[in-house]
């Protein structure tokens, strides 16, 4: 219980947070509804609506999912991270305001982009975005997201600094990264990449608005690749941050703490800025226009960016293990005792869990000898689902479990249906994944409405599977999570303290009765993730020479 | 159960210790053999092999390429509309189920647009070793030869693109667009016949 009663939050960060995750949440129903409305119109056992419904759909589902609602509510864990963790008052809560507003602003003009018809998917292809007279208002959410964002962590930035007493100091420094939680340390080395990245997304997609409005030129090739480093950079700070979020959930769910160096546990967030940037070529290896020397050494390279997430979450299972096994479980026995009916907990463990899966499926198309069989398949959504929706949403949820609950002062309406939620929505995941794989090496191409009558058989039953089950079971799972949100801040049960609040969330009371620091069982999933890999991969290599369309 | 010595403990804390700190090194060697994949390539000989074959990448006029495709046409087309491109004949190789094939290429030009390939029907020969270089003259395309599987690659305007082939089963499959390429991008197609 010793963090939930360090826990002191000031009305005005509670204020603040509270219109982040609000917001938010609003971002991710839409969302939501966009992911069912694709759908409807993908599964081949439903198809009831028009082709354009779904590429509409699919621009307004991936921008408002992927770009929005993962952008609010990083931004939040960002402000929480300044205000909970590190126990500062922001720089300037105007500022941090300014940005929400900013940040909403541009959900609003993207949301009107999709709407009106700007069917360019987040990609925003050019010259495509030539075709669609609404593209103008994507390109300026996308400016005036990254404007907002920019505002927020420059307040970070400026709260972060006034943390340290002595700025010329190297002692003061070191102090500071000595004391800061784990957690903490995530947000602040996500910024080496988070700084560089919104800037180059305010002059990639500024110049992209000058084109639409006949001001700039731009060569497609290089918005490609421009686009690709932006979105590469941003689709690498759910890394970061939902392995920040369950050094706190591990802390805050089972009493757990760090039982090695916290030094070197933050220090691994370091390694993601080193390794993500030069990695952005594997979403390049099918482009006529790279040298293959350039390909090889970014696929190479491409190995190691899942190597930080790998020692993390064996940190985390490790910090766990010793926690439970210091209470005198058994080597395996204590697995059973952790708290799985504690929805913030399930939710972590799940985005692991799929996570876990994610990663295996993605190191199949980060390797260049593989992509031109997956490259574009419907291989690559039954991936990022389950790492995106699964490994950092789920883990996201988790936290909003004890988030909700502590800004509203209101206990979780529907335990109940929390406790469950967790597991639908992760195994929803794994289904939609695994048959979406299969979907993929059957060769059914991404982002494509109507499979047509010439279509291989089995590619309807991949995708009435993958869609039609794994897909609505996800939607259901969602909605459900939204549902008790909007419940807890309507009905949920007023309470005057944290302790109050998390009633039947608050860490299970486990004795100490040894100390215990050797961490076995955590190295289990890191290895079994390294052996599939390779697994996987010659499984790969053997389903690549048996196509009856030899590469040579 | 196995006590440790401990660095510095506080009752209810958990310090780093010796043994928590082994366990840590392990974990980075675990982590970090995901590099073994980079031996395990050259084991294979499968250096090479993938996006090395995805290539092109000359900027060339819709012009020239469209020449090419009527050149095509008229030297190969049948009554039917479809061409019939007959493999390269340079050098001989046997193929596992004892066929004989030719190992120098043939080149198939094809034309990618909104939201139509031309030719819409292409013979290949079984075991014929073929470039297929697309062109568009629009926007993003995708290149995906489907068949049991789909080999992919990326169409970018005004810039060919070329991945080298060799069918080895007889029967249809089909070219698809797999980039995104608006309203009509899921109607976009082109049958490909193995004979």
């Amino acid at each position: 219980m010793a963090l939930w009663q360090e826990i002191k939050l000031e009305p005005q960060d509670r204020r603040l947070l509270t219109a982040f995750g609000g917001t938010g949440l609003v971002i991710m129903s839409i969302g939501f509804i966009f992911a069912v409305l694709m759908i409807l119109v993908r599964t081949p056992a439903l198809s009831v609506l028009p082709s354009t419904v779904y590429y509409q759909a699919l621009t307004g589902h991936g921008i408002m999912m992927f770009i929005f609602w993962m952008g609010f509510i990083q931004t939040a864990f960002l402000i929480a991270a300044g205000t909970i963790l590190i126990k500062r008052r922001l720089w300037s809560y105007r500022l941090a305001w300014v940005g929400l507003g900013t940040m909403t602003l541009a959900a609003l003009l993207a949301f009107s982009g999709v709407i009106q018809g700007a069917n360019i998917t987040y990609h925003a292809s050019i010259p495509l975005a030539k075709q669609y007279p609404a593209a103008w208002l994507i390109y300026l959410s996308f400016v005036v997201l990254a404007v907002g964002m920019s505002l927020v962590v420059m307040d970070f930035i400026m709260t972060i600094l006034g943390a340290i007493e002595r700025k010329l100091s190297l002692e003061s420094w070191a102090a500071f990264y000595k004391q800061i939680p784990v957690s903490a340390f995530a947000a602040i080395a996500g910024l080496f990449i988070a700084v560089p990245g919104l800037i180059a997304a305010i002059k990639v997609f500024g110049t992209a608005f000058l084109w639409t409005l006949g001001m700039a030129a731009i060569e497609p090739g290089a918005f490609r690749m421009h686009w690709h480093i932006v979105f590469h950079i941003y689709h690498y700070m759910p890394a970061l941050a939902l392995v920040g979020v369950s050094y706190v959930l591990v802390e805050a769910t089972a009493d757990a703490q760090s039982v090695y160096a916290k030094q070197v546990a933050k220090a691994l967030f370091l390694l993601y800025p080193l390794f993500v940037p030069p990695t952005f070529i594997y979403h390049l290896l099918m482009d006529p226009n790279l040298p293959y020397s350039v390909k090889f050494m970014g696929t190479s390279l491409s190995l190691l960016v899942g190597v930080p997430t790998v020692l993390h979450t064996f940190i985390i299972l490790g910090m766990l293990e010793a926690r439970m096994r210091g209470a005198g479980y058994g080597f395996f026995g204590w697995l059973k005792h952790l708290p799985w009916g504690n929805p913030a907990f399930g939710s972590m463990i799940v985005g692991m869990v799929t996570l876990f899966l994610g990663g295996l499926l993605s190191y199949m198309l980060i390797q260049e000898q593989l992509a031109p069989m997956l490259h574009n398949t419907f291989a690559v959504p039954a991936y990022i689902h389950p790492m995106a929706a699964g490994g950092a949403n789920i883990t996201y949820m988790g936290a909003l479990y004890y988030g909700a609950p502590v800004l509203l002062g209101r206990r979780l309406w529907g335990l109940k249906l929390a406790r469950i939620q967790p597991y639908l929505m992760g195994g929803a995941l794994i289904i939609m994944s695994i048959f979406g794989t299969g979907a993929g090496l059957a060769g059914v191409p991404r982002r494509y409405a109507l499979l047509g009558a010439d279509a291989p058989a089995a590619w309807s039953t991949w995708l009435n599977l993958s869609l039609g089950v794994g897909g609505m079971l996800a939607f259901v799972a969602g909605i459900t999570f939204v549902l008790i949100m909007a419940m807890t801040a309507l009905a949920g049960k007023k309470v005057a303290t944290v302790e109050d609040v998390i009633k039947g969330m608050e860490p299970s009371p486990l004795p100490w009765k040894v100390v215990y620091n050797r961490t076995p069982v955590a190295l289990i999933p890191a290895s079994i993730f390294i052996v599939g890999i390779v697994l996987f991969t010659l499984v790969a290599f053997g389903r690549f020479w048996d196509m009856p369309l030899q590469m040579r | 159960m196995a006590e440790v010595p401990l660095l510095g403990t506080l009752p209810g804390k958990v310090e780093a210790t010796k043994g928590s700190v082994s366990f840590l090194v392990v974990g980075f060697i675990v982590a970090f053999s995901v590099m073994i994949l980079v031996p395990l390539w050259f084991t294979l000989g499968v250096v090479g092999t993938g996006g090395a074959h995805v290539h092109g990448g000359v900027k060339i006029s819709q012009e020239w390429f469209m020449n090419k495709v009527n050149e095509q046409q008229k030297k190969y087309g049948l009554p039917d509309g479809s061409v019939r491109i007959p493999p390269g004949d340079k050098v001989s190789v046997t193929m596992p189920d004892g066929l004989v094939v030719p190992t120098s290429t043939s080149k198939v030009y094809i034309m990618a647009r909104q939201f139509y390939f031309t030719p819409n029907t292409i013979r290949l020969q079984y075991g014929g070793l073929y470039d297929i270089i697309f062109f568009s003259p629009d926007v993003f395309h995708g290149g995906s030869v489907i068949m049991d599987g789909s080999l992919n690659t990326v169409i970018m305007p005004d810039m060919t693109v070329k991945i080298l082939v060799r069918p080895t089963q007889f029967g249809e499959l089909q070219i698809r667009c797999t980039e995104y390429c608006g309203a009509g991008h899921h109607l976009m197609r082109t049958k490909v016949i193995v004979e």
